[in-house]
């Protein structure tokens, strides 16, 4: 399957292009960006044949595109794209609204072409490991889940978008949360109802904290952060067994079942980002060959964009207090 | 004078009192507020406002010139520490280039956030604004004189309106040298108290510093003069200090003179130090491979003075200032702005302990 990848930011050259370069069902054949210098250097870089500025001018070589661009240019270059005929791989967010992403979904249903949706956490080997000991039932109810991620907001140029309001809908919730609300609702499916507490005062939230409830009494806390560092760890207590990680390890897991406890190491070989997106990208790459759903298609990035503003509506209606609260979330 | 409506820029707004300001200006006062950006990594704080984001700073006239055009308020709250270099270019240049640049855009006023510090570290009993602006060779200090001094003669060639405001030790959250500071090294026991902690305590809450930037920016009455601003409720430090304690589970602090001899050495040795990389600072060669070489060596030095720990003692200055007894007078802020300041210290310590929590600066 020829490849382009669209949008050559940090993110495209830390995990996209050494990606499809591992991937043999792919084969990268183009980059794109509105800085054209930026993709031609990228492309010398990694010997890859094309460096264009706009989708336009690649999508007749191409069968299908990874979009790695900020997403409130998502929505358009996905329902250009379909119609062309390609299939796309999108990042997360998805799009900056439900709205968008329903458009890119019906476009893709009408062309037949496959829509995936960047939540790599699912293909995390101990987060695989995890949902398959859930699903079997040997790890019984969920009772509660506590999931800390935060740390000081690091600056890379290209990614300051996050910082805009005129280019995102939301702060750290909407860019960095969105990994863990797709976790949550692939394993434990959607909360009967939720409490929503942001920091912001009409701008971009920095700190949220979350409860999400379950109609059979399970509960999972998220507190998320981009101004301090908290225990980047995810702690899970269920009926016959309690277990926790790190949340950027995709290997490690402790785990307590049936009163026996230990810790286990998934898979020998070092995993890291690229070659997690490796097997992201192949699965999207088979998906769209074979005609089958990839493992997260985009219905699944739509309902996280749906509840992201579900928790911004929700904030929107706070009562107004007087005084400027306090930074953070003690109020 | 209401602020709502209104465009003002805050220079410093990335900043611990700067992004308060702008906080309760946008939340509570409905003002439309301008911010210059350098660092994006200081900006999650800010961005949780609908504020006009400026890339640039106040050493860029161009990018000055844009975030005042339009602008009725200057708030001028950039200060930094570090070499004179540094401090000169910044306090006393930076703030050269927001008074022509507010000149130049017609901004109607100009509020200027100095230091009590201009007055040295020990000012006379009950000194007031009046007292006399003392040099130290503290390059902070001196700069933020030379500031003040600037605005002075600025103001007597132009017609713009300038207020000085000169606060205390300002803490509450976010702050890094009355707060954060403290709080991290009391918790690794290098934080002792000076004297016993029975010197004067004249700090002020973020708030309260905020109130008296508020009144400052709408008081014609207050143009062209100088205000000192403390929160108004003189304690010791040992109870400020100790009220820090108490949130991470200690009852007491060691205690060290304030003249300190026993560590007399290691001071002496940190200033070596600071000449060392001062020197290292100025005297860097432009050619390869010496350059490197200074490089290399400037960073053993800073590495050596981390290892050795002497960044937790105090300064000279800083044991004079705890050490000093007295008040301060602030009867002019009152009368003229009509500050008083709302905040208590134990209402302040109550929010800044919450904040801390939240933020795990304390274990929560």
């Amino acid at each position: 399957m020829r490849l382009a990848i669209v949008g050559c930011g940090a993110i495209a050259e830390a995990i996209h292009i050494p990606a499809a370069l591992q991937v043999k069902e792919v084969r990268l054949v183009g980059l794109v960006d509105t800085d054209v210098s930026r993709a031609q250097a990228l492309a010398s870089r990694y010997g890859i044949e094309r460096a264009e500025s706009g989708l336009e001018d690649i999508s007749d070589q191409v069968d299908a595109v990874v979009l790695a661009t900020p997403p409130h240019a998502r929505s358009t270059l996905a329902q250009q794209a379909i119609e062309q005929g390609l299939h796309v791989f999108c990042e997360k967010p998805m799009a900056n609204s439900s709205a968008e992403c329903q458009m890119m979904l019906e476009a893709a249903h009408a062309a037949e072409r496959t829509l995936a949706v960047g939540h790599i956490y699912r293909f995390f080997p101990n987060r695989v490991h995890i949902w398959n000991l859930y699903k079997s039932g040997q790890l019984g109810r969920m009772i509660s889940v506590d999931v800390e991620q935060g740390d000081p907001f690091k600056p890379i140029p290209r990614t300051l978008y996050t910082l805009r309001k005129e280019m995102v809908p939301g702060g750290v919730l909407f860019n960095d949360g969105v990994h863990v609300l797709d976790m949550l609702f692939w394993w434990f499916g959607d909360p009967e109802t939720f409490d929503y507490r942001d920091d912001s005062l009409g701008g971009l939230e920095s700190n949220v904290d979350l409860t999400l409830n379950y109609s059979d009494g399970g509960t999972a806390h998220f507190r998320l952060s981009r101004t301090c560092r908290l225990s980047n760890s995810i702690e899970m207590r269920f009926e016959r067994g309690e277990l926790c990680f790190p949340i950027y390890d995709m290997a490690a897991l402790t785990l307590e079942l049936n009163g026996r406890s230990g810790q286990l190491v998934l898979h020998t070989t070092a995993w890291d980002f690229v070659e997690v997106a490796a097997s992201q990208l192949r699965d999207f790459a088979l998906a769209a060959l074979d005609g089958v759903p990839p493992r997260v298609p985009g219905e699944e990035g739509l309902r996280t964009v749906r509840f992201v503003e579900s928790c911004y509506q929700r904030a929107s209606r706070r009562p107004r207090v007087p005084k400027a609260p306090l930074p953070g979330i003690p109020w | 004078m209401s602020y709502a409506g209104k465009t003002v820029l805050v220079t410093g707004a990335t900043g611990f009192i700067g992004g308060r300001l702008a906080e309760r200006l946008v939340f509570e006062h409905g003002a439309e507020v301008r911010a210059l950006i350098r660092d994006w990594g200081q900006g999650v704080w800010l961005t949780r406002l609908p504020v006009t984001l400026i890339e640039g700073d106040i050493n860029h006239r161009h990018s000055l010139d844009r975030a005042m055009a339009g602008c009725e308020i200057v708030f001028h709250c950039v200060g930094v520490g570090g070499t004179l270099d540094t401090c000169l270019e910044t306090n006393v240049e930076g703030t050269r280039k927001v008074l022509e640049a507010a000149e130049a855009a017609g901004v109607k006023r100009v509020v200027y956030l100095s230091t009590s510090a201009v007055h040295g570290p020990n000012p006379p009993e009950n000194a007031d604004e009046r007292a006399a602006l003392v040099r130290t060779g503290w390059a902070y200090g001196d700069t933020k004189i030379a500031a003040e001094e600037l605005i002075v003669a600025f103001t007597r060639e132009h017609s713009l309106p300038v207020v000085i405001l000169r606060p205390t030790f300002v803490w509450g959250p976010r702050s890094p040298w009355f707060t954060v500071d403290p709080i991290q090294q009391i918790l690794r026991d290098t934080w002792p108290l000076v004297d016993h902690g029975t010197g004067t305590c004249h700090a002020v809450h973020v708030d309260n510093l905020v109130d008296a930037i508020l009144l400052a920016g709408q008081s014609p009455a207050a143009d062209g003069q100088a205000f000192l601003i403390t929160d108004d409720q003189p304690s010791t430090w040992a109870n400020f200090f100790l009220s820090y304690a108490r949130m991470v589970g200690k009852t007491s602090l060691a205690s060290v003179s304030s003249k300190w001899t026993r560590f007399y050495p290691v001071r002496k040795l940190d200033q070596l130090f600071d000449w060392i990389l001062q020197l290292l600072s100025d005297h860097m060669p432009d050619v390869e491979p010496l350059r490197f070489s200074f490089r290399v060596a400037h960073f053993a030095v800073r590495r050596i003075r981390k290892v050795a720990g002497t960044q937790a003692v105090f300064s000279d200055w800083d044991l004079v200032k705890y050490a000093r007894q007295g008040r301060l007078n602030t009867s002019k802020a009152r009368e003229v702005l009509g500050y008083r300041p709302s905040v208590s210290i134990s209402e302040g310590m109550r929010q800044t302990e919450e904040w801390l929590r939240d933020q795990r600066i304390i274990p929560g």
